[in-house]
């Protein structure tokens, strides 16, 4: 069962991200890592359009066996796990988001089938599910499902920090 | 009178003569009936069947019938007390233990459970029992191990003579002089027979160990104690032990190592992982070491145990939570056990096991950048180190070249000259170390 994950992280009011994972020399974020199976720990700062950096966050990330990224349901449909590690730190905010490796980095198009779910589980405070303009949660853990045929706007939301999706999802789930 | 001995006695059960001990399991006195003979007095008959003709208006009580107790008619039935039926209790039963109840096969021991003459008692890995005889006295079996109650004899005249042999393993006699009853037990294991003694502070402890070579080992830690094979006996006195091969009379006891001095987990700890890495200062003269963690002082109650650890550090696979202790032994080249140290005390809180080494980082304090493994550092600017672990980060390392390494206090850190390579690495509260990690570092204007 496949516990890869992906994670981006984002700061607020940050015009750049620093982070590095499971150690090493803190240097500019660019792309989604991929974190396999296991417990990791996450080291950001933001760094402001001038350059000065914000305060050092630390996240401890799990991709774990027993809670698959992707999960087939026995009705043919599929769960999709997600998590939001948020840590408020005074002078800012420093967000990370994981989701399942199948799935698009935040700002594309996800290809859902009809009634898949997708869960929303918050870390270090809460998080909320947007979807359509609709808000579920905020809370711990936040389930999206029972999505129609056509094309939707998921926004998964911790504090100020918002990642978008855009969610093309098919007829035929059963 | 001496024709009484063959006469036929009527077993009836009956509650218990004398109070006992709370803290001991109760022998089961019984009571019988005796039809009197020519000659025979109540004190005789007491002194026949208890051998303690003290007792005899206890058998007097017993039969309120009888006016005279040294006039009994011939032919009259009267009520005696007869010899305790001893049983051992088995007290503390940690994991898989089973008994042997004789002659039935073993079945899953039961915390309460009374072991009788013949009766058995066996432990399986990381599992342990104690059992606690009728004097006080108890026996501690470590895992893997399998003794039998040989003989638990009735108890006459306040005394009783019993014997268990260790078949397997390990176990650990303890005594303590009872005011009520004194017991003199005889250890089997292997070849040699041993009988503990209690020395000048009225208490006996012997350990005796029956490893898969056959050659028993005996080591006293209090009292002294007496062993005996192929015809020779030798005393082993406190804080000496022996080893008596398989053909052969015991060897000149050797002076016992002594304990290790216990570093990790510190007494009182509390930690939040569950696979700590226990250290010990090492013993000289020591082949090997034991270490074991129990849910009491005394360990009676095993939770997990490393014998023949060759070196003062031992990583446990998992621990539950709760509040434990631990104690190490060293072990001698002749295969015996030294004093095991002090039981320290410490606890498991949550959080599972901490497999992973600590990931630390470095960063630029200031002006500057980094760029793959080059740091540049503008005027003002620094790095900075940080760590994280499961179970805490106990120390961060740093070295500029190929100097050494020096512990990072928090402070900013600059090249001593305008470029140099900085290594960095961290260790857990788990002692697991780090990856060193490389930079080159340089200053800029």
């Amino acid at each position: 069962m496949p516990a890869e994950a992906r994670v981006t992280v984002r700061a607020k009011g940050a015009a750049e991200v620093e982070a590095a994972l499971d150690g090493g020399l803190l240097r500019p974020f660019a792309a989604p890592l991929t974190l396999r199976a296991g417990g990791h720990w996450l080291a950001a700062r933001g760094r402001d359009a001038l350059g000065y950096p914000g305060p050092l966050f630390w996240a401890r990330l799990q991709a774990t066996a027993e809670r698959p990224r992707r999960e087939e349901l026995s009705d043919g449909t599929h769960r999709y796990s997600m998590d939001v590690y948020r840590l408020d730190l005074g002078e800012g905010t420093v967000t990370a988001v994981s989701w399942p490796v199948e799935t698009p980095e935040p700002g594309n198009a996800w290809a859902l089938q009809e009634r898949d779910e997708v869960v929303v589980t918050a870390h270090g405070g809460e998080a909320s599910a947007v979807i359509d303009g609709v808000t579920l949660g905020p809370g711990k853990a936040v389930t999206v499902r029972a999505m129609t045929p056509g094309r939707h706007a998921l926004r998964i939301q911790a504090g100020a920090m918002a990642f978008d999706w855009a969610l093309d999802v098919a007829a035929g789930g059963k | 009178m001496r024709g009484a001995r063959t006469l036929a006695v009527l077993v009836a059960l009956a509650a218990p003569a004398t109070p006992l001990a709370a803290q001991e399991p109760a022998a089961e006195p019984r009571v019988g009936w005796h039809v009197v003979k020519p000659g025979d007095t109540l004190e005789a008959l007491t002194e026949h069947y208890l051998g303690d003709r003290s007792r005899w208006p206890e058998v007097h009580k017993l039969n309120p019938d009888v006016k005279n107790p040294h006039l009994l008619m011939p032919g009259q039935r009267v009520r005696v007390l007869l010899p305790e039926v001893r049983s051992a209790e088995l007290r503390r039963l940690e994991r898989q233990v089973e008994e042997k109840p004789h002659p039935n096969p073993w079945v899953a021991a039961k915390q309460g459970d009374r072991l009788k003459e013949r009766d058995g008692v066996r432990t399986f890995r990381a599992s342990s029992a104690e059992l606690r005889f009728d004097d006080g006295s108890r026996l501690l079996l470590t895992e893997d191990s399998l003794i039998f109650l040989r003989e638990f004899g009735a108890v006459r005249a306040g005394a009783s003579k019993d014997a268990l042999e260790v078949v397997e393993g390990q176990a650990d006699f303890e005594k303590r002089a009872s005011r009520d009853r004194s017991s003199d037990i005889e250890i089997v294991v292997g070849t040699a027979k041993a009988r503990p003694r209690t020395g000048g502070d009225a208490s006996a402890e012997t350990r005796a160990r029956l490893p898969k070579s056959g050659e028993a080992q005996l080591m006293v830690y209090r009292g002294e104690t007496a062993v005996e094979a192929a015809g020779t006996s030798v005393a082993v006195a406190r804080g000496m032990g022996t080893s008596v091969p398989k053909d052969g009379p015991p060897r000149p006891p050797e002076k016992l190592l002594p304990p290790p001095e216990l570093s990790f987990p510190a007494s009182g700890a509390r930690l939040s992982y569950s696979n700590p890495t226990f250290r010990f200062a090492p013993v000289t003269g020591a082949a090997g070491y034991v270490v074991e963690v129990c849910r009491d002082a005394a360990c009676a109650a095993l939770v997990a145990r490393a014998a023949a650890q060759p070196g003062t550090e031992w990583e446990v696979e998992s621990l539950p939570e709760g509040e434990l202790f631990w104690r190490a032994t060293a072990v001698a080249s002749s295969g015996l056990d030294g004093y095991p140290s002090v039981a320290s005390a410490f606890a498991v809180s949550g959080g599972g096991a901490d497999r992973e080494p600590p990931a630390v980082v470095a960063f630029v304090d200031g002006p500057g950048s980094a760029d793959g493994t080059r740091v540049t550092l503008r005027p003002g600017g620094a790095l900075l180190l940080d760590a994280r672990d499961d179970s805490g980060v106990a120390q961060i390392l740093y070295r500029w070249g190929t100097g050494g390494w020096t512990p990072y206090s928090g402070k900013a850190l600059l090249p001593p000259s305008g470029a140099e390579a900085l290594e960095v690495m961290a260790i857990d509260g788990a002692g697991r170390s780090s990856r060193a990690l490389r930079f080159e570092v340089s200053l800029s204007k």
